[in-house]
C-alpha cells in the first residue's frame, strides 16, 4: 500500500512538472500576445503576433503601438532579423543581440526559448506539505544543468494543476524573481493560465506582463512563415 | 716640443687650468650621463610596457584585430608554433583564444571580452597572476572556472564561486552556446575597460566553447635578446608575417607607445644639444679670459722673438691638453655616476601603473660606447676651434702694446 | 653704499671686454636654460592638449556614474539650464552637449555594434579637433539632418563609403525600438582608429528625435584655457552644480584619459633629471666664468690692498660687481629668452618625422612662454653666480699685496 502511493507520488511529481514544462511549448503555435512593460525609466505596451515552430524558429509581427506596426522580426535557428516598416529594410541582428534581454522585458532569450526543461534538468521535490490546496514544488538544478539559478520553487493549484507562482532564487537563497500566472483560460483544447506576470525582486517599479489574448496550438502554419520574403511583406 | 711647453705652461698655473678643466670636464661627465640615463629611460619604458600582457609582439590573422570575427584564426597554427618554438631569437610564446559573449549572474547581464590563456604560459608572460585580488588564478586542470574583474564582480553582484553563465556565438554556425562557470578568482589591473568587461577561462575551455577545434587567435611572443626587444626585427617579424598571418611587434600594436618613446628621445637630444651649447659657451668663456688675461706673457714672448706661428700653435696645444686633461676627468667621472646609478638605479618620481604593471621603479643608466667617443671629441675638437680666435690675436700680437701693463 | 655701486659700476666699463665676455657667457646659459625649460613644458603641453581635445576634452560634466558604466538614462537633463554655471568659471572657453548611446549599425547582411555621439557641430568645433581627423568627406551639418562621419575601422568593416546608406538600430529612451536611415558624409582617417574606430557621430537634435530623449544629454565636455587648470576648475564647478542638484560628476582629463595621464607621469622623471642635469651645468658655467673673472684680476686686488683698501671694501666690491654683472646678464637675457621662446611657441623645431597621437600629427617641438622659464634660470644664475663669487671674494681681500702684484 505504501510503495504504491509513494511511486505514484514520485509519478505525481513529475507529471505536474512536465505539464507545467508544456504549458506554452507546443510543436507550432500563434498567438496574439499583449506585453507591458514597467520600469524606472519607461512604460511601454506592445500588442504582437507571435508565430512559433519546436524551440526553433519564431516570427514576431508588431500591431501596436503605431509607432512600430508592421516592425517584424524573424528568428530562424540561429540567425536573426529585424525588419522596419520606416526604412523597409532588412537588418540582420548579431547573435549577442539575442543573448540579453527580450524586448528590452525582463524575461530574456533563454526564458522564451527554453532549452532547458524543469523536468529533464531540475531533481523535483514537494515541500510545504502543510498547504492543503496547493502543490509546492522545489527544483533544484542537476550538476550539468547550464543556469543561474540556485533554486526554482513552484507552487500548483491541486485543484486544476495550474501553475500560480515560480519563484527563482539564486545560489545563496536570494530570491530574485517571481513569475505569477494567472486568468485561466481555455484556447482551443489548451488550458493555460493567460497572464504572466515577472516581477523582479528589490527593483522598485520594474515588471513585465504578458497576457495571451488569443492563442492557436499545433496548427499548420503556411509554409513561409519562417521565412525573410514573409518578413519583408506587407502587413 | 710645443706639445711639452703647452703642457708645462699648463702646470705654471694650476689655478686657471683647474678652473677651465672644471666646466669641460664636468661637462663631459654630464653629457655622458645624460645619454646614458636616456638609454636606460627608453629601455625601462619598452621593458615595463612590453612585460605587461601584451608581450614583445603578437601574431594574428591579418584583420582579425579590426573585425574581431572568431573565425579569423590563425592559419597553419601547428607549422607556425613549430617555427616558433625552434627559432632562434623567440625566447617564448603563448596562445590565446579571443571572443566575446555576455556574462550573466541572476541579477543582471553584462557583454564581455573572452580571453583564452594558458594559466602556466600566461605567468610567465605577464603579471595576470599578481593582479589577483580574491580567490586564485586559473589553474590547468580544472575547466568551468573563470576570473573576472573587479568591476565587472561588482556590477553582476557576484562572488568567489558564485555560478555564472556565458554565452557566446559559435564559430562558422553563429548559433548561440550557454555554459556554466564558477568564479575561481577576480583580478584588479586598475584599468577600467579590461577590470569591467574581460573574462579568462582556459584555452581549451574557449575553444570548446566557440566551436573552434584546435584554433586560436592570437600568438604572444618574446624576444630572447633585450636588444631586439627594444628594436624589433623585421626581419623576424616577415618571416612570421604569411600564410594570411600577421606578426606585429609592439611598435605597430601601442603606436601611442612608440609615440610617447620618439617624443621624449627627441625632446632629450634637443635638451643634450642644448647642454652642449651651454657647455661651449662656457667653454670658450673660460678660454678666452684666461687667454686675453694672458696677453702681457705673450707680450714678452714675442718680444724676445717667437714667431707669430709658434705661439699660435702653443696657444693650440694648451687648449688641447686642457681638454684632454678635462676628457680624462670627465669620462672617469661619468662613468663612475653611470656605473653607481645603474647599480643602485633611480627611482621613478612617482609610481605608475600601466597596463596592469607597475612602471618599473628603477631606471638604470646604459653604456655605450658613442657616449665615450662621440662626445669627448666633440668636445675637444670644440675647444680647438674656441681657442683659435684668442690664438691668433695673440700670435699678430704688438708686443709692445700688450706688455703696457693695464 | 652708493660710493660701492658707483665703483662697481665703473670697474665693469673698465674692462670693457672682461666684462662683456662675463656678460655674454652668463646670459646665453641663462637664455639656453629658459629655452630649454620652455620647449619641455610647450611640448608636453602641445601634447596633452592635442590629445585631450582630440575627443575627451578637457573637463566633461556627466551624471554621476555614468563614466562609470555608461547608460542610456544616466543623463544630464537640462543641459542648456547649466550654461550660466559654467561660464561663470573665467577659464572656460567653449563647451559641447554630447548624446552618447551605444547603436547597431547595419549595411546590408552586415551588422556591427557601434557607438553613437549627437553633437553640435558649431559648439563641437569650439571644444574639440575631432573634426581635424576626418580625411574622407566633410563634417555633419549645423542643422539637424540624418549626417554621419564615421570611424575609418568601422567604415571598413561596414564597407562603406562617403555616400554610402546604412541602418542604426537600437532601444531608444522609451523603450521603443528606434531605427533610422542615415547617410554617411565623412570618414575619420585611419590614425584616429585608436580613439574613433567604432564612432558615429550624428547631429544632437537627430540623435535626441531617434532616442526620443528631449533635452537629455550625456555629457557636456569643456574647453579650458589651460588644460593645467582642469582639476580646479573642476573642483569649482562641482561645488556650483551641487547646489543645482546632487547629481553630477565633473570628471577632469586625467580622469577621462587614466592610460594617456599615467604615460604622461612616468615621463616626468626623465624630465626633471634632465632639467637637473642642466641646471647643474649652468651653475658650473657660471661658477667657471666669475671665478675666471675674479682670479684673473689679482695683481689689480693686490694693488688696492697696497694702497690701503680695507679688505672688508674688496669683499663688497667683488661681491657687488658680480651681482651687478648676473643682474645685468639676467635683464638682457629675458629680452631674448622671451623672444626666442615666444618664436618657439609659434613655430617651434621641427621633428624629422611627424609623430602620431591618436590621429593627430605633431610636427614640432614647441616652446612655451611662462613666467616659470624666466624665474628657474634667473635664480639658478644670480645665485649661483653670487654665491660663487663670496670665496674668491674673501680671499681676494685677504690678499698679501706683494704676492698678487707679482703674479700674472
Amino acid at each position: 500500500m505504501l510503495t504504491t502511493s509513494a511511486l505514484s507520488a514520485e509519478e505525481n511529481l513529475k507529471s505536474i512538472v512536465d505539464h507545467v514544462d508544456k504549458l506554452y511549448r507546443s510543436q507550432s503555435s500563434e498567438a496574439e500576445v499583449e506585453m507591458q512593460i514597467v520600469n524606472p525609466n519607461w512604460e511601454r505596451t506592445l500588442r504582437m503576433k507571435i508565430s512559433t515552430e519546436t524551440m526553433k524558429n519564431t516570427f514576431i509581427d508588431i500591431l501596436y503601438p503605431n509607432k512600430e506596426k508592421g516592425s517584424g522580426t524573424l528568428r530562424k535557428g540561429s540567425e536573426m532579423w529585424n525588419f522596419f516598416p520606416k526604412s523597409g529594410k532588412v537588418v540582420k541582428v548579431p547573435p549577442s543581440m539575442m543573448m540579453s534581454s527580450w524586448m528590452g522585458s525582463d524575461f530574456n532569450n533563454d526564458d522564451l526559448v527554453k532549452e532547458t526543461t524543469l523536468v529533464d534538468n531540475y531533481t523535483a521535490k514537494f515541500i510545504n506539505l502543510e498547504k492543503k490546496d496547493l502543490h509546492t514544488i522545489e527544483l533544484l538544478p542537476k550538476k550539468t544543468t547550464v543556469t543561474v539559478w540556485g533554486k526554482i520553487v513552484l507552487t500548483v493549484k491541486k485543484e486544476n494543476n495550474m501553475p500560480l507562482t515560480q519563484e527563482y532564487f539564486d545560489e545563496k537563497g536570494a530570491k530574485i524573481r517571481t513569475m505569477y500566472f494567472s486568468d485561466i483560460k481555455k484556447f482551443g483544447s489548451r488550458t493555460i493560465p493567460s497572464k504572466l506576470e515577472l516581477i523582479p525582486e528589490g527593483k522598485a517599479n520594474q515588471k513585465t506582463t504578458i497576457k495571451y489574448i488569443d492563442a492557436k496550438f499545433d496548427l499548420k502554419l503556411p509554409s513561409d512563415t519562417f521565412t525573410l520574403i514573409n518578413l519583408q511583406r506587407k502587413r | 716640443m710645443i706639445a711639452k711647453l703647452g703642457f708645462r705652461n699648463i702646470l705654471r698655473n694650476k689655478r686657471r687650468s683647474v678652473i677651465t678643466c672644471s666646466i669641460m670636464g664636468f661637462g663631459l661627465a654630464a653629457l655622458i650621463f645624460a645619454d646614458a640615463f636616456l638609454m636606460g629611460l627608453n629601455k625601462n619604458m619598452i621593458e615595463s610596457v612590453t612585460s605587461s600582457f601584451m608581450g614583445d609582439g603578437q601574431i594574428h590573422r591579418e584583420n582579425f584585430l579590426r573585425t574581431r570575427e572568431i573565425e579569423k584564426t590563425i592559419n597553419n597554427s601547428d607549422a607556425l608554433i613549430n617555427e616558433l618554438a625552434n627559432h632562434p631569437r623567440i625566447e617564448f610564446f603563448t596562445k590565446r583564444v579571443v571572443g566575446s559573449g555576455m556574462l550573466a549572474s541572476p541579477t543582471d547581464v553584462v557583454p564581455v571580452a573572452i580571453i583564452g590563456i594558458n594559466p602556466l604560459d600566461e605567468n610567465k608572460l605577464s603579471n595576470l597572476g599578481q593582479t589577483i585580488i580574491k580567490g586564485a588564478f586559473l589553474d590547468n586542470e580544472v575547466q568551468d572556472q573563470i576570473i573576472v574583474g573587479e568591476k565587472l564582480a561588482r556590477f553582476l553582484g557576484v562572488d568567489i564561486g558564485d555560478k555564472v553563465v556565458l554565452t557566446t556565438a559559435q564559430a562558422h554556425s553563429g548559433n548561440l552556446n550557454q555554459e556554466l562557470f564558477r568564479i575561481s578568482g577576480i583580478f584588479k589591473m586598475k584599468n577600467k575597460d579590461i577590470d569591467s568587461s574581460a573574462i579568462y577561462l582556459n584555452t581549451s575551455k574557449a575553444q570548446s566553447l566557440m566551436n573552434l577545434n584546435n584554433e586560436f587567435h592570437e600568438i604572444v611572443f618574446k624576444f630572447k635578446n633585450k636588444s631586439d626587444v627594444l628594436n624589433p626585427p623585421k626581419d623576424v617579424l616577415n618571416f612570421f608575417s604569411k600564410n594570411e598571418n600577421i606578426a606585429e611587434s609592439w611598435k605597430t600594436l601601442m603606436p601611442a607607445i612608440d609615440a610617447g618613446l620618439s617624443l621624449t628621445a627627441y625632446s632629450l637630444y634637443i635638451g643634450s644639444f642644448i647642454l652642449f651649447a651651454i657647455i661651449a659657451l662656457s667653454t670658450m668663456n673660460t678660454l678666452f679670459m684666461s687667454l686675453f688675461e694672458r696677453m702681457y706673457e705673450f707680450g714678452v714672448m714675442k718680444a724676445i722673438g717667437t714667431r707669430p706661428w709658434f705661439i699660435f700653435k702653443l696657444i693650440v696645444m694648451e687648449a688641447v691638453s686642457l681638454a684632454i686633461i678635462s676628457i680624462i676627468a670627465g669620462v672617469t667621472l661619468g662613468a663612475l655616476v653611470t656605473i653607481i646609478t645603474n647599480q643602485i638605479g633611480i627611482n621613478h618620481l612617482t609610481d605608475v601603473e600601466y597596463l596592469g604593471t607597475t612602471i618599473k621603479s628603477s631606471i638604470r643608466p646604459e653604456f655605450a660606447l658613442h657616449q665615450y667617443v662621440i662626445y669627448p671629441l666633440s668636445i675637444i675638437i670644440f675647444a680647438l676651434i674656441s681657442s683659435i680666435y684668442p690664438a691668433f690675436n695673440a700670435s699678430k700680437l704688438n708686443p709692445s702694446k700688450a706688455m703696457k701693463r693695464d | 653704499m652708493i660710493f660701492f655701486l658707483k665703483l662697481s659700476f665703473r670697474n665693469i666699463f673698465r674692462q670693457k671686454r672682461r666684462s662683456i665676455f662675463t656678460i655674454l657667457s652668463i646670459m646665453g646659459s641663462f637664455v639656453l636654460c629658459s629655452v630649454a625649460i620652455g620647449l619641455v613644458y610647450g611640448t608636453y603641453g602641445k601634447v596633452i592638449n592635442t590629445f585631450t581635445r582630440g575627443h575627451a576634452g578637457h573637463i566633461s560634466i556627466m551624471q554621476s556614474g555614468f563614466f562609470e558604466r555608461p547608460s542610456l538614462f544616466k543623463n544630464v537633463k537640462d543641459w542648456e539650464s547649466l550654461s550660466p554655471i559654467i561660464s561663470k568659471q573665467k577659464e572656460v572657453i567653449s563647451y559641447s552637449p554630447r548624446i552618447i548611446s551605444s547603436v547597431l549599425a547595419s549595411v546590408g547582411d552586415k551588422t556591427t555594434g557601434a557607438r553613437m555621439f549627437g553633437i553640435l557641430p558649431d559648439h563641437e568645433s569650439k571644444t574639440t579637433t575631432i573634426f581635424d581627423k576626418i580625411d574622407q568627406g566633410k563634417v555633419i551639418d549645423s542643422i539637424p539632418s540624418n549626417e554621419i562621419i564615421l570611424g575609418h575601422a568601422l567604415s571598413k568593416i561596414l564597407n562603406v563609403t562617403v555616400g554610402s546608406q546604412l541602418i542604426l538600430m537600437t532601444q531608444a529612451a522609451d523603450g521603443s525600438m528606434a531605427n533610422d536611415t542615415f547617410t554617411v558624409v565623412g570618414i575619420f582617417n585611419k590614425e584616429s582608429d585608436a580613439m574613433e574606430a567604432r564612432n558615429i557621430y550624428v547631429h544632437l537634435q537627430t540623435a535626441s528625435d531617434f532616442l526620443v530623449l528631449g533635452s537629455r544629454v550625456h555629457e557636456v565636455v569643456l574647453n579650458i584655457s589651460h588644460f593645467e587648470n582642469a582639476v580646479e576648475v573642476a573642483e569649482d564647478l562641482k561645488l556650483d552644480l551641487q547646489k543645482e542638484s546632487k547629481q553630477f560628476e565633473v570628471l577632469t582629463w586625467q580622469e577621462l584619459e587614466p592610460e594617456f595621464y599615467k604615460a604622461m607621469k612616468a615621463d616626468q622623471t626623465g624630465i626633471w633629471i634632465n632639467l637637473g642635469i642642466m641646471i647643474f651645468i649652468v651653475c658650473i658655467g657660471v661658477l667657471n666664468t666669475v671665478l675666471m673673472t675674479i682670479l684673473e684680476r689679482t695683481r689689480e686686488f693686490g694693488i688696492l690692498k697696497a694702497i690701503g683698501t680695507r679688505p672688508h671694501d674688496i669683499f663688497k666690491m667683488v661681491v657687488m660687481e658680480t651681482s651687478m654683472l648676473a643682474l645685468v646678464s639676467i635683464i638682457l637675457g629675458t629680452f631674448t629668452a622671451l623672444l626666442i621662446n615666444y618664436k618657439l611657441s609659434q613655430i617651434g623645431i621641427p621633428y624629422p618625422m611627424p609623430i602620431e597621437i591618436g590621429g593627430m600629427a605633431l610636427h614640432h617641438l614647441h616652446g612655451e612662454v611662462t613666467w616659470f622659464n624666466i624665474w628657474v634660470p634667473a635664480v639658478v644664475v644670480f645665485f649661483s653666480s653670487v654665491g660663487v663669487s663670496v670665496l674668491p671674494a674673501m680671499r681676494a681681500a685677504n690678499i698679501v699685496p706683494v704676492k698678487a702684484i707679482r703674479s700674472y
